[in-house]
């Protein structure tokens, strides 16, 4: 195991033929998160690590089925194995939740150009995430968290619609724990036995204080309504444009830059992205 | 460098390609014209008005076997690559440059190898066109880019052979060594003399003279104009007209997009992953899984489809995203017209 990850992302570059073809990976674990999201342990038959960088994705394939774009969740510095949380929201996803441990499918990539982790390096770190977005973010977030001194404030604002919908649970029980990093949670709607906060995500960030908004990078994943909103909260608190970095979904159905879905005016969210610095694409009016 | 042939040379040239070599060319259609496996050179045509599909289809057909599985505990995925050796015989400028465009999408970033084989594989000849009034190739810069010599010589030919219909005989430029090859191999040809030279340029002054189209600008003029049409009602106005059917998706060579799909054979023990061709003008093409559109609205696809036609193929690549071939406009099901729209955006904007 090494705390050393690839200094910049970089865009996917086949060397091989191959790009079509994906690699079988066993199911090691599975963990029921939600009604709609479940945790996957993967590890690659041929025991390869997937030698990813925070924020890049997967296609994940079921023969017979089809291949469903994940973003890729775990620690990038954990070697062989990797993690997935998936929604059921589609054909292919459907099959994965019928998955169990032991089970076959095969992944192409990694794919896309993820968070630069330089960039986060020396300053102050905002995460925001909202439902599913955890996922992509706790790559980053693990690995600030176990490189933690290497950032001066880490804050994480996490937002789900209800309790019962919080991902990751024993680690958010942690972040709560953790002295080391300043977490807030909020449910949309509230529960019985529900003492935190109540609303959605923007409503943290009065708890939220920025001593130095030049040296602040912001990573923003959720759904597209919640970007417009906690931008605005971010650019108040007058953290510069570039130094937020946000995560766009898409259906990427190759993965390479050639299929066309993942489009956005003239850039390829699976090359280009998914994860782009706010100051490049806030112009693009089909971004979120 | 030119040679000369009578249409009996050239005729027992496309006899001994096709006795030896698989060849596409130009067939009638009813009343139209289409790309098919000549089998007997005398079917093939060399002076036709433009195809009623492109031969983007040979390099990327409408569907693609890209790997084939078990659906076993091990699936065992292997990945699938069908090429051959082939010649196509009589491509129209339009569809040359549309190749050389579509090499670049191809090749970059991350290099496909299914197109990239059969297109290493095929040998390109192309022949010469008069334009019909649709067409305005002209403006798009495929005319320089195909028969313009003193810019070929910058640059790779776009064609190993190109014939050029000077009336009794035609005359070839070889573009490519390769070209050269095949011409020696199967043909005898006798150099251009100076009076057939002079005729070609007389076949070409009149050809560049035959545009009729009102397209009013050129490649670099729309690159200019395009970013400025974003906002642009123009974009409302034609998406009330256009049914989003996607036909002017499917014939246009240089529309690349494909979607990936399942196939499982009857016997329900294996399957395959195929590509097939896609349109940005359909309403699921950019839906996600929750549902989410990015670009819901007729208008915003017709923008998206415009804006890689006039914009963003040429930042990418430096070419036309657009050929001027005009087949959108001959089959579009709702009669609009890509020229129309391109100038309509031109008034509009400048006025707005």
């Amino acid at each position: 195991m090494s705390n050393t990850i690839t200094a910049a992302p970089v865009r996917h570059k086949n060397t091989d033929t191959n790009m079509f073809l994906p690699k079988m990976a066993k199911i090691n674990k599975v963990e029921v998160f939600t009604e709609r999201e479940t945790w996957y342990e993967m590890e690659y038959l041929d025991k390869s690590s997937l030698g990813h960088t925070p924020g890049q994705f997967v296609e994940v394939s079921v023969f017979g089925v089809g291949e469903a774009p994940i973003s890729i969740s775990s620690d990038p510095t954990v070697e062989g194995k990797f993690e997935l949380c998936i929604r059921n929201a589609g054909v292919v996803t459907n099959k994965i939740h019928q998955l169990k441990a032991g089970d076959t499918v095969g992944i192409r990539g990694p794919f896309g150009t993820g968070f630069d982790v330089n960039k986060f390096k020396g300053k102050n770190v905002l995460f925001v995430a909202g439902g599913l977005g955890l996922a992509p973010l706790r790559s980053l977030i693990n690995y600030v968290v176990k490189t933690r001194k290497e950032y001066k404030d880490v804050t994480l604002l996490y937002g789900t619609r209800e309790p019962k919908e919080i991902l990751y649970k024993k680690e958010v029980e942690e972040f709560e724990k953790n002295k080391d990093i300043n977490f807030h949670i909020t449910v949309d709607r509230g529960a019985e036995g529900w003492t935190k906060n109540v609303g959605v995500i923007t409503t943290l960030f009065p708890k939220v204080k920025i001593d130095d908004p030049k040296n602040t990078i912001v990573a923003v994943c959720g759904p597209p309504i919640m970007y417009k909103f906690v931008i605005m909260e971010v650019l108040a608190k007058n953290i510069p444009a570039e130094n937020i970095y946000i995560s766009l979904e898409r259906r990427m159905k190759c993965g390479v830059g050639k299929c066309g879905h993942c489009q956005i005016n003239s850039v390829y969210v699976c090359c280009e992205g998914p994860v782009f610095n706010y100051a490049q694409v806030r112009d693009f009016k089909e971004a979120i | 460098m030119h040679k000369a042939m009578t249409r009996a040379e050239l005729a027992l040239f496309a006899e001994n390609l096709v006795k030896t070599n698989v060849v596409y060319g130009v067939v009638a259609k009813d009343k139209q014209f289409g790309w098919d496996r000549i089998l007997d050179h005398k079917e093939m045509v060399l002076d036709y008005p433009t195809t009623i599909s492109s031969p983007k289809k040979y390099f990327l057909p409408p569907t693609e076997t890209l790997i084939e599985f078990k659906l076993a505990a091990n699936p065992d995925p292997k990945f699938v690559n069908h090429s051959q050796e082939a010649i196509l015989f009589g491509m129209h400028a339009c569809d040359l440059y549309a190749t050389s465009m579509l090499d670049n999408a191809f090749e970059d970033t991350n290099k496909d190898p299914n197109y990239l084989e059969k297109r290493k594989k095929a040998i390109l000849i192309g022949v010469s066109c008069m334009p019909d009034p649709d067409c305005f190739c002209n403006k798009m810069g495929v005319d320089d880019a195909v028969h313009n010599e003193a810019k070929i010589s910058k640059k790779e030919a776009l064609y190993d052979l190109f014939f050029t219909n000077i009336g009794h005989k035609y005359l070839v430029s070889i573009g490519t060594k390769r070209g050269e090859d095949l011409l020696a191999k199967y043909a005898k040809p006798a150099e251009a003399s100076k009076a057939e030279l002079d005729q070609l340029k007389v076949v070409e002054k009149k050809r560049v003279e035959s545009f009729t189209s009102e397209m009013k600008q050129d490649v670099e003029q729309l690159a200019k104009l395009m970013p400025k049409t974003y906002n642009s009602s123009v974009w409302k106005e034609y998406a009330d007209k256009c049914f989003a059917c996607g036909t002017c998706n499917l014939v246009c060579p240089t529309c690349y997009c494909f979607n990936i799909t399942e196939k499982v054979k009857l016997n329900l023990q294996e399957g395959s992953r195929e590509r097939e061709w896609d349109s940005c003008m359909l309403p699921q093409f950019a839906e996600v899984a929750g549902g989410e559109n990015f670009r819901e609205h007729v208008a915003e696809r017709l923008r998206h489809r415009l804006m890689r036609k006039g914009l963003y193929i040429k930042e990418k690549f430096d070419k036309s995203g657009c050929t001027g071939c005009a087949r959108c406009y001959r089959n579009c099901t709702a009669d609009i017209s890509i020229v129309e729209m391109f100038n309509r955006l031109k008034e509009v904007t400048e006025n707005e």
